[in-house]
């Protein structure tokens, strides 16, 4: 990134683009959604390195990007989710930054907005009211705030939707006026060495003026910021800055200063020596009803049991809610294939094309679809669960438990998000500080069954085990756990340990979730699956019908077709496991696509439609081979989405590989214990 | 640790503290830190049962790893 526009001068109409940017739990969510109502453009999708979503705002008839940037409590490299909001703010020219202040917190939330304008953004302050049990006992001076910091303060109160334009009037005045250069004296002891470092990077071509200021490079390399070290350390002429930073903290320390430390205890006092003349004493009151739902929740013995009643309450939810309407979506999309079958003939069509319609396109979504009921209610549920302030709680209950897997409470989430989708599960890791955690997380987190997989086990056991249905499936969910939490073991001994222990997370106050948020939120996750069904899976769908139909003139599905030959030649390995045939290994090599795409491929290599499927089954697979058919397609590889969410993650190929390889021998050699052990005992 | 410093660990579920410091890890000792957690910061613990600990920090309530408490000393 070159150096920042110069975002002095008359922006007449041009486009305006605002950040938004503050603590978790301020409501800045709620002021995002306040404020771009349905206009919002959903996140991204793996692949893209940047987690940030973007709406606009209508504002007098101008066009206003707002972009909605991670949670941060500071601009330091301390989790990754915090890295992206630094990178965006220090590389990105947003004309303003909207940075929501919790009044009840204040000291706190301004220690970001320092650093914010200590990197040269161009603030405006959302004060708002998120409790209100310290509304009435905190007493904040708005105007004077303002003056002390000198930047635009507007109070809020993001829920009741109160001073949103007055907020967005604000920050379009202060993206069009100048920016105000910012400096906090940090004492002669660091200003020295400051000045000297300035004064180096000014000289190094590659870094003057490549970063908001050069004091504020100063500062972030005399702090020692990994992630602004791994970009000097690029430039030309860097690592010299990087060795000065490190001889003047050396001569600190040697004085008893820690630098870091100094820096941000001085930014502190400032804070406090502000707020000291604009805010009576923060009151420490606490929430009175959070705190009593804690007493139960948090409870030493009874934590444990209520989680379980939690989650037990989730996943019955899920499967009672989702049930009617995926046999209604099902049913939906076989009638309309069997009318196709039926129409389009009579309207002149090709038999080529009226196969693709029918056999490919509605036969394939009609499945993948059949899967979006499920992922709905699950989601829904986890949303709740967020946006009650619960799923904080949650990391703080299985701390204990997690232990026992050498990693800590937070990385629990990612593994309950698993139970959805691996993606968004995969991506949540960004919130564990630990690079280890992180990493044995992603790994461990495709043998989460997710509900892609679930057609898969309804269609095996239905057909197979049809008195013990239930059990059934959720052996296979506690297959996929076990070998979640054996992963996480293994992977433990070969990535090194970090030494700091780093459990740390916030309980904010328990909240009823707001309709409208859970909506938002809601339509958010599922329009990120319906965005890669219309392309990978959609993809996926073409591809399997092509592979089935070619070389040209072959009975669709059959034998001979390109996918038939492959298969043919690669089903002997599924010896030992039970199901050498070709048409459960066109299923698995398809159902890499996405996993639902097993049982949509099964349906055609078996010439069977969703009906008839049990039966045709029961030709090739024993209850044996159909049960180690389930556990191959439980674990054998994530799908094309998850592979690539790995590699965008872990920014790895070499991860991604083992994770693959690993996969595929786990399932394998699992699939293969549970025919041959199967076989002894039937 | 040296003999008779308290830590953040040995307070009891319900005890008001002050920090005195934060010792070893860098990382850890930044981000306490910016939470605004250091030297005279008044801490209440509100559990201290054996798990992760509770403590009410200005407003916020914070869920720390005993780890993390055993770093932070306190009077």
């Amino acid at each position: 990134m070159l150096g920042r526009t110069n975002l002095e001068g008359d922006w007449g109409m041009g486009p305006i683009e605002l950040a938004l940017a503050g603590n978790p739990n301020t409501g800045k969510t709620c002021i995002f959604n306040n404020l771009t109502g349905a206009r919002q453009n959903v996140g991204n999708w793996p692949g893209v390195t940047v987690e940030k979503k973007e709406g606009t705002i209508p504002f007098q008839g101008r066009s206003v990007k707002l972009v909605d940037l991670p949670g941060a409590y500071s601009l330091s490299s301390f989790s990754e989710d915090e890295a992206v909001a630094r990178q965006y703010l220090v590389n990105n020219s947003a004309n303003a930054v909207i940075n929501v202040v919790d009044s009840c917190n204040l000291r706190r939330n301004l220690y970001l907005t320092l650093q914010m304008m200590e990197a040269g953004a161009n603030v405006v302050i959302a004060l708002n009211m998120m409790d209100e049990a310290c509304r009435s006992c905190i007493n904040i001076d708005v105007e004077k705030l303002a003056a002390l910091f000198g930047v635009p303060v507007v109070p809020t109160v993001a829920a009741k939707g109160q001073g949103m334009q007055e907020v967005v009037q604000a920050a379009v005045d202060r993206a069009t006026g100048p920016r105000r250069p910012f400096k906090i004296e940090y004492g002669p002891a660091l200003e020295k060495p400051l000045a000297e470092l300035e004064k180096s990077i000014r000289s190094t071509a590659g870094l003057d003026k490549k970063y908001p200021s050069n004091r504020w490079l100063a500062l972030k390399v005399l702090e020692e910021d990994e992630g602004v070290i791994e970009e000097v350390k690029e430039v030309a002429g860097g690592r010299a800055i990087l060795a000065r930073a490190e001889r003047a903290r050396a001569a600190l320390a040697q004085k008893g200063v820690k630098a870091d430390s100094v820096l941000i205890a001085k930014r502190y006092e400032y804070i406090d020596s502000l707020v000291a003349q604009c805010a009576s004493e923060a009151c420490s009151t606490g929430n009175v009803l959070s705190d009593k739902i804690d007493k139960v929740a948090t409870h030493r013995l009874f934590g444990i049991p209520v989680f379980f009643v939690v989650m037990w309450l989730l996943f019955e939810f899920t499967f009672r809610l989702s049930g009617p309407f995926i046999t209604l979506v099902e049913d939906g999309f076989s009638r309309l294939g069997a009318w196709l079958a039926i129409a389009l003939p009579g309207m002149n069509a090709s038999g080529l094309f009226t196969s693709f319609v029918v056999d490919g396109l509605v036969a394939g979504l009609g499945t993948v679809m059949g899967i979006v009921p499920v992922l709905v209610t699950l989601f829904l549920g986890i949303t709740l669960l967020e946006d009650s302030g619960y799923m904080a709680r949650i990391a703080y209950i299985m701390d204990k438990p997690m232990r026992v897997m050498g990693l800590n409470g937070k990385a629990f989430i990612p593994f309950l998000l698993g139970f959805g989708c691996n993606v968004p599960a995969i991506m949540s890791t960004r919130t564990l500080e630990s690079k280890r955690d992180r990493l044995l997380a992603i790994i461990a987190n495709p043998f989460i069954s997710c509900t892609a997989r679930l057609p898969v086990y309804i269609l095996f056991a239905s057909a197979f085990f049809p008195a013990q249905k239930m059990p059934v499936v959720m052996s296979l969910y506690f297959i996929g756990l076990a070998l979640a939490i054996i992963t996480v073991k293994v992977f433990s001994k070969v990535v090194p340990e970090e030494k700091d222990e780093v459990f740390l997370i916030e309980l904010p106050p328990y909240r009823l979730p707001a309709l409208k948020g859970v909506v938002t939120s809601l339509w958010e996750k599922i329009s990120d699956f319906l965005k890669r069904v219309s392309t990978v899976i959609l993809a996926a769908v073409i591809a399997v019908w092509a592979l089935s139909s070619l070389p040209y003139g072959v009975e669709y599905a059959s034998r001979e077709s390109l996918a038939g030959q492959v298969s043919s030649f690669i089903a002997p390995i599924f010896t030992w496991a039970g199901f050498a045939n070709w048409r459960a290994t066109v299923a698995l090599i398809f159902g890499v696509l996405a996993k639902e795409v097993v049982v949509s491929t099964l349906g055609v290599v078996y010439k069977a439609g969703e009906g008839g499927l049990g039966a045709a089954l029961a030709a090739d697979f024993t209850p044996l081979s159909a049960f180690s058919f389930m556990t191959m397609t439980l674990l054998y590889a994530p799908c094309i989405a998850t592979i690539a969410t790995i590699r965008s993650e872990t920014k790895s190929w070499k991860w991604t590989l083992i994770a693959l390889v690993y996969g595929f021998g786990v399932a394998w050699l699992l699939s293969v214990l549970v025919h041959q052990v199967g076989s002894i005992f039937s | 640790m040296k003999e008779g410093v308290k830590t953040l660990l040995h307070a009891k579920s319900g005890e008001m503290v002050r920090v005195q410091d934060i010792l070893g890890g860098r990382k850890m000792r930044n981000r306490l830190m910016e939470l605004g957690v250091m030297e005279g910061t008044p801490v209440k613990v509100y559990s201290n049962e054996g798990g992760p600990l509770i403590i009410l920090v200005g407003n916020s309530r914070f869920a720390l790893g005993q780890g993390v408490a055993q770093k932070v000393t306190v009077k």
